[in-house]
């Protein structure tokens, strides 16, 4: 092979490995109280809306463990993301909540379902932790959803990873 | 069908399994008194049936339940081999149900393992109405139970009349 012919494909399979290295993933974007959390659509199974008769509390519980939630015959815990992350609490009332699976199913409480979103590698922004803590690995991307406004990407993995859901 | 007694602690309505209950009393102040629990510091009240003493739990105490109402009725809980182990009591009147396999949900292990106190299973359906399905068979030895109350309340100490506080 020619000498130019060989750097021709070099530049022609750079590309293409460049090409490969922006890959787009979807969100289901949802807020509980300030905070938005952008939740793989993998993962998501359905968006149910949550009513006091449908919220069952239980004693003695993890305080992050708002209640239980009856979903054909299943009962999963639903889960709060802010006090998770030690984040201020809610003062609406659950809407919605968003059934997620992993390991096993748990359910996401949030207030508004905004919107689907298509994100590419490019504008997720990566956060760092100066201080490594149990909850710093949950949230380790963000990305613009408006003008002054993020919205932080949930690891769902290393969600149900956590001591939290072990 | 398989029977539960249902009855309603604060807000939360709990059903527990008939066969874990030798015997429902009502309570009488002449059938309590307070000893020492076995060999720990704890000193609480005990409850005389067939003239043994037995450690009797407020079910409040244990659920940390602010608002508490006074006890009324004690449930007296088999050990393995049929023999009370310990009793708990209720504030508010026992009502026995039935319900079919259907009705009841088994919790995930996430929802046992994340309970502070592991007390509750599931959940029983009663006429649609989801009462939560109690269950004190893993706990055998009631020292647990008062060190669990005494735990929670971060070192306070949760019986408040004890005798060598009244000499003081």
């Amino acid at each position: 092979m020619s000498y130019v012919k060989e750097v021709i494909k070099n530049i022609l399979e750079e590309k293409e490995i460049k090409k490969e290295e922006v890959s787009f993933y979807n969100f289901l974007v949802a807020r509980e109280n300030n905070e938005f959390y952008a939740i793989p659509i993998d993962y998501i199974n359905e968006v149910c809306e949550a009513t006091t008769e449908n919220l069952l509390k239980i004693p003695l519980i993890e305080d992050y463990i708002l209640g239980l939630f009856n979903i054909r015959g299943e009962i999963l815990p639903v889960i709060s993301l802010n006090k998770i992350l030690n984040l201020p609490d809610s003062t609406e009332k659950i809407k919605y909540i968003l059934v997620v699976e992993h390991l096993f199913k748990i359910g996401l409480a949030v207030e508004e379902v905004k919107d689907l979103y298509q994100i590419s590698s490019t504008n997720l922004k990566p956060i760092y932790h100066s201080i490594e803590t149990k909850t710093s690995n949950i949230i380790p991307y963000e990305f613009d959803i408006e003008e002054n406004k993020v919205s932080n990407v949930v690891d769902i993995s290393t969600l149900f990873e956590s001591d939290f859901l072990k | 069908m398989i029977s539960f007694l249902t009855t309603k602690i604060d807000c939360y309505y709990v059903s527990m399994y008939y066969r874990e209950i030798k015997e429902i009393l009502e309570i009488q102040r002449s059938k309590l008194t307070r000893k020492r629990l076995n060999d720990t510091c704890y000193e609480l009240p005990h409850i005389n049936v067939d003239n043994i003493w037995y450690p009797i739990f407020d079910i409040q105490l244990i659920l940390n339940i602010k608002n508490k109402q006074t006890p009324k009725y004690a449930f007296l809980l088999n050990d393995i081999e049929g023999k009370i182990k310990y009793a708990i009591c209720f504030p508010n009147p026992i009502e026995e149900i039935s319900v079919e396999k259907k009705d009841i949900i088994i919790f995930q292990d996430i929802i046992i393992k994340k309970q502070k106190f592991p007390l509750f299973y599931g959940v029983v359906y009663i006429n649609k109405n989801p009462s939560l399905f109690m269950s004190l068979s893993d706990i055998s030895n009631p020292d647990r139970i008062a060190d669990f109350i005494f735990n929670l309340r971060k070192g306070e100490r949760y019986d408040n009349n004890r005798r060598y506080q009244k000499s003081i």
